[in-house]
């Protein structure tokens, strides 16, 4: 994991300095051009051209503006420490696998990750196979009456079978198909994720350049919407998101579902073996009954939370992406709905 | 002596067993978890001292450099003679202004949000007797609704395993068979295998009620998630309403904070106040009954039982399940329904924020119907 954050910096920073003094380049060749027929244009009569001319310096000019800006925040983005941030506003969860001083890509990367494989979604499916396991164990009682002594199958038969799985089937099933779901909605995450840097860093150039040309200029403020939306919003609401979704879960996941299970395994346990040395089996049947309800709730309960996380909280993130995408792409260049392009082709 | 020792640990592990069991909390309560405190809310972190000092130092200085760059577009826009960068220039000036008071507005009035949510929370509930406790603070508010909708969602599922104990018992008797030749040759006959047939009728009942407890715990952990992250959005939403590229994300995200943050609590609270309150459950379930009424006089008396299978006790069965069923579906749906007309009522109010904040992403119902 820590091979695949430190590549991010390579990744974000290799094209960046790469396109970085070839846009410069192009825009300073387009502002001499320009400055040129801004010169000539009185000569031969033509004032209209002039005054397109003024806006489309002041154009290429604000590409460079543009470009050094993103270039200051491109430095800043890889630098800026967001792990102390979010801690410090309770949206990190500090644990031994947690990378040090970790810039946004990282942070996020390590959140979504530890609510994979570490946190709630790790966890729900384990519990899973253990319901699977517990539904699945009990008694099968058959009788049979036959009519004469010592011949088989011939009379009355009854068999049913005492295991939990026959009973509440059917609810699992449904509970783990949304699960599996919603594990294909989460994979999708890591991917959009691990390439975040990438797609900063080559969406943004392009349109960086891009924008300095007249014929391409909403093209440009369209990309450099998309990489920021992907590249910079998209990492800051996942980091945000699961880090409050971790830190929320170990807290509930300590406090109370563990503890609940703790004394349904630990105290009420006890309680059932001294019941039966007593000779209450009533009591005892009784408190299993407790055991295992108390088990279930439990289950549910982490089910439903990390149903909740992984269902509201990307279409949180993607809300928010595709707004920032729209409201700032229409500032810069042409309207981008790139959610609405992807439904239209999904 | 050994026994005596022996005696006295057993004795003492009974007195342990029983008053640990005495103890034991058989149902976990997230909601306490979750608005006790123990969990730091995120506003509170972020309302502190120097968080405050810090996003109103960071705003002035973006406000400071976004007038400086605007300063110069002016002065490009009267070098070149560009009237749109004059009158733009102008315009940013403006917004500068109105951003330095929201920011002042919302440093000093933080504290202010909490009586804005309570405020709509007890006018949208003062129509009602409700019998839910009086609300004295945001996070109470949302303990609240917490409370009522994971109580609900946790009642849900006593009634499912019920309605799964019902299709055992159903599917027990159907399972009775009488061989009349051995060694599984020939016939058997089995009586009640029709009641097979009624645990397939019984079981479509259970996709209702999960659908209704599976909306009614996305709402409980749905609830905590905009308890503790939207606050960022009011912050972020400052943040980016300084620059004039970002003002209409800015304009999004505060347009997000307002509709989710404060207003969609108090509908819940409202609506679940209603559902919660005596005179309207009596109402409803007077309602309910007199439908059950109906349906068994009409459909069941003089339908199913006469027509198809006179004196059969399938009807029967059927028709106390169905009553009953009915009942549970009808009283978790109008709390589900509640959760929806909030939902909905809430995009409405985002879509209204984003015309008046300029974020063209919020208006024409495009979140709406993206999330549908």
């Amino acid at each position: 994991m820590q091979e695949c954050l430190n590549s991010i910096n390579s990744f974000l920073t290799t094209p960046y300095t790469a396109w970085f003094p070839i846009t410069l380049i192009a825009a300073t060749l387009i502002i001499v051009i320009l400055a040129l027929i801004y010169l000539f244009a009185p000569l031969m009569g033509r004032e209209d051209i002039r005054r397109n001319i003024g806006i489309m310096i002041y154009q290429t000019l604000f590409g460079i503006v543009l470009i050094m800006a993103f270039g200051i925040f491109a430095t800043w983005l890889c630098s800026f420490n967001a792990e102390s941030l979010l801690q410090s506003l309770n949206l990190n969860l500090v644990t031994s696998i947690a990378p040090k001083n970790a810039n946004l890509y990282e942070t996020a990367l390590y959140d979504l990750y530890w609510f994979t494989n570490y946190g709630a979604l790790v966890n729900t499916n384990g519990l899973s196979s253990l319901l699977y396991l517990a539904l699945n164990t009990g008694p099968s009682f058959k009788i049979e009456i036959n009519y004469e002594p010592g011949v088989q199958y011939l009379g009355l038969s009854e068999e049913v079978s005492f295991t939990a799985s026959s009973i509440l089937n059917s609810y699992i099933s449904y509970m783990n198909q949304a699960l599996y779901w919603l594990f294909i909605i989460n994979d999708l995450q890591f991917i959009i994720i691990s390439a975040a840097p990438i797609i900063f860093a080559i969406l943004v150039s392009i349109g960086l350049i891009a924008r300095i040309f007249g014929f391409s200029r909403n093209f440009g403020g369209s990309l450099i919407a998309l990489g920021v939306g992907i590249g910079f919003v998209y990492p800051l609401m996942v980091s945000i998101t699961y880090g409050f979704i971790n830190v929320a879960y170990s807290q509930l996941f300590n406090n109370i579902l563990m503890n609940v299970a703790t004394n349904a395994f630990g105290t009420n346990l006890q309680s059932v073996l001294v019941r039966l040395v007593i000779g209450k089996i009533t009591g005892g049947i009784s408190t299993a009954v407790d055991v295992f309800l108390s088990l279930i709730y439990t289950i549910v309960n982490i089910v439903g939370f990390t149903a909740t996380a992984s269902l509201i909280l990307p279409i949180l993130n993607f809300v928010v992406v595709n707004t920032f995408v729209i409201d700032f792409s229409q500032a810069f260049g042409e309207r981008l709905d790139f959610m609405s392009l992807l439904t239209s082709i999904v | 002596m050994n026994k005596r020792i022996i005696l006295l640990v057993i004795l003492v592990a009974i007195i342990l067993a029983r008053t640990s069991y005495a103890q034991i909390q058989l149902l976990p309560d997230p909601c306490y978890y979750l608005y006790n405190g123990e969990l730091p809310s995120t506003f509170g972190a972020l309302s502190n001292a120097s968080t405050y000092k810090g996003l109103i130092g960071y705003s002035m200085l973006i406000i400071l450099s976004v007038l400086m760059i605007v300063a110069f577009l002016y002065a490009i826009g009267i070098a070149f003679k560009i009237n749109s960068l004059i009158s733009f220039s102008k315009n940013e000036i403006l917004e500068n202004v109105l951003n330095f008071i929201l920011i002042l507005f919302v440093a000093g009035g933080i504290a202010g949000i909490d009586g804005v949510v309570i405020g709509i929370a007890q006018f949208s509930t003062s129509a009602v007797s409700t019998n839910q406790p009086s609300v004295t603070s945001t996070s109470n508010l949302y303990h609240s609704a917490c409370e009522y909708y994971y109580g609900d969602a946790i009642g849900e599922i006593g009634n499912l395993i019920q309605l799964a104990l019902t299709i055992f018992e159903f599917n027990v008797f159907s399972q009775f068979q009488i061989n009349l030749m051995p060694n599984g040759f020939g016939t058997f006959f089995k009586p009640f295998a029709w009641f097979e047939l009624l645990s397939k009728m019984v079981g479509s009942f259970g996709l209702p009620i999960i659908a209704i407890t599976g909306i009614e715990f996305i709402n409980v952990y749905l609830l905590a998630i905009i308890y503790y992250i939207f606050p960022l959005f009011l912050y972020l939403g400052i943040l980016f309403r300084t620059f004039p590229w970002t003002r209409a994300i800015g304009g999004a995200l505060l347009g997000l904070f307002i509709s989710f943050y404060v207003f969609y609590p108090a509908l819940i609270y409202a609506i679940s106040s209603i559902t919660a309150s005596s005179s309207m459950q009596a109402f409803a379930q007077s309602n309910i009954e007199n439908l059950a009424n109906e349906l068994r006089v009409n459909l069941f008396v003089n339908g199913l039982t006469t027509s198809i299978n006179p004196g059969l006790e399938v009807a029967s069965q059927f028709e106390e399940l169905i009553v009953t069923y009915a009942e549970i579906i009808a009283t978790g749906g109008i709390n589900t329904i509640g959760i929806l007309i909030s939902l909905v009522i809430c995009f409405d109010l985002i879509e209204a924020f984003g015309d008046l904040l300029g974020a063209p992403s919020l208006t024409h119902g495009g979140i709406l119907k993206k999330v549908i």
